[in-house]
């Protein structure tokens, strides 16, 4: 049985940074996300766009990398946003309130034009 | 491992009265990916049944993600906090059994971890965003099935998860 993937496309401008995630986030994938968004807010990126259009599951695992860089980013006046949430990633982060705390953009477009 | 036993055809439409399928997992994470792969398999075949004359035809997308990440956060629980060392995780014995009736589609979870029952854990939302948690929302999901947990004599975690065919969600 092949195990969970997941692939991260980074592009960073300045104090600004677009993620765009492919694969699934589960306990297995999540470390490896958190160790590149810990390597972004190191960085001294300070607004931070998730693309998920092509993310096509994540757990409460990826949600709690998600939660921490978002007191990351807070903690220094930044932001966190996110885009193209599928219909079953949008239910997820809804049932763990995620998204009453970031403001979600229906695609990349959208996202970048916001960050 | 997968044993599947079928039930017996009865009446004039052919109605399957049980099914069950039963999976063997270990205390790797990596398994969480074919857990999840296996869970879908078995909640697709339900469109392939006849179920009883009231019950719905199954389940939506949504109400299957639902099922699907319940599951994977019970099992991620147990093999990330159920075993006190990488010896005891090495020994780690889950079973996650799925059965499917004419009323409901059932997941029954039994680890021989350590003693936990995760109904009893309320996550504290305002607590888990105001500190930047990693960890704390997972069990969330379970709220969305209706779940029960019993040692079991033999000092097994038994955890069911149950979701009736013909329940609606809320909002």
């Amino acid at each position: 049985m092949a195990e969970a993937q997941i692939k991260i496309e980074e592009k960073i401008a300045g104090k600004k940074a677009v993620l765009q995630l492919t694969g699934e986030l589960d306990a297995k994938t999540t470390p490896e996300l958190k160790a590149r968004l810990d390597a972004v807010v190191a960085a001294g990126v300070e607004a931070l766009l998730i693309d998920m259009a092509r993310l096509t599951y994540i757990s409460s695992a990826g949600c709690g990398a998600l939660n921490a860089t978002l007191k990351a980013l807070k903690d220094k006046g930044g932001k966190l946003i996110l885009s193209s949430l599928t219909k079953e990633v949008r239910d997820t982060m809804d049932l763990m309130f995620f998204t009453k705390r970031v403001a979600v953009y229906t695609n990349l477009a959208e996202g970048e034009k916001n960050l | 491992m997968v044993d599947a036993r079928h039930g017996r055809r009865r009446g004039r439409r052919p109605i399957i009265l049980r099914t069950e399928i039963q999976l063997t997992i270990s205390g790797d994470l990596s398994e969480l990916k074919g857990v999840r792969e296996a869970v879908r398999a078995f909640l697709d075949s339900t469109k392939r049944i006849d179920l009883s004359e009231d019950a719905a035809e199954g389940l939506d997308s949504i109400q299957q993600s639902r099922i699907i990440l319940a599951i994977d956060e019970a099992v991620a629980n147990i093999i990330e906090h159920g075993f006190p060392d990488s010896n005891a995780l090495a020994q780690a014995k889950i079973r996650l059994t799925m059965r499917k009736t004419p009323e409901h589609v059932e997941f029954e979870i039994c680890d021989n971890g350590v003693q936990f029952n995760p109904l009893e854990h309320k996550s504290d939302t305002e607590f888990y965003y105001e500190e930047g948690l990693e960890n704390g929302a997972g069990l969330i999901t379970l709220t969305t099935l209706d779940c029960s947990y019993r040692r079991s004599e033999d000092g097994q975690n038994v955890l069911t998860l149950r979701r009736n065919w013909a329940r609606k969600d809320e909002g």
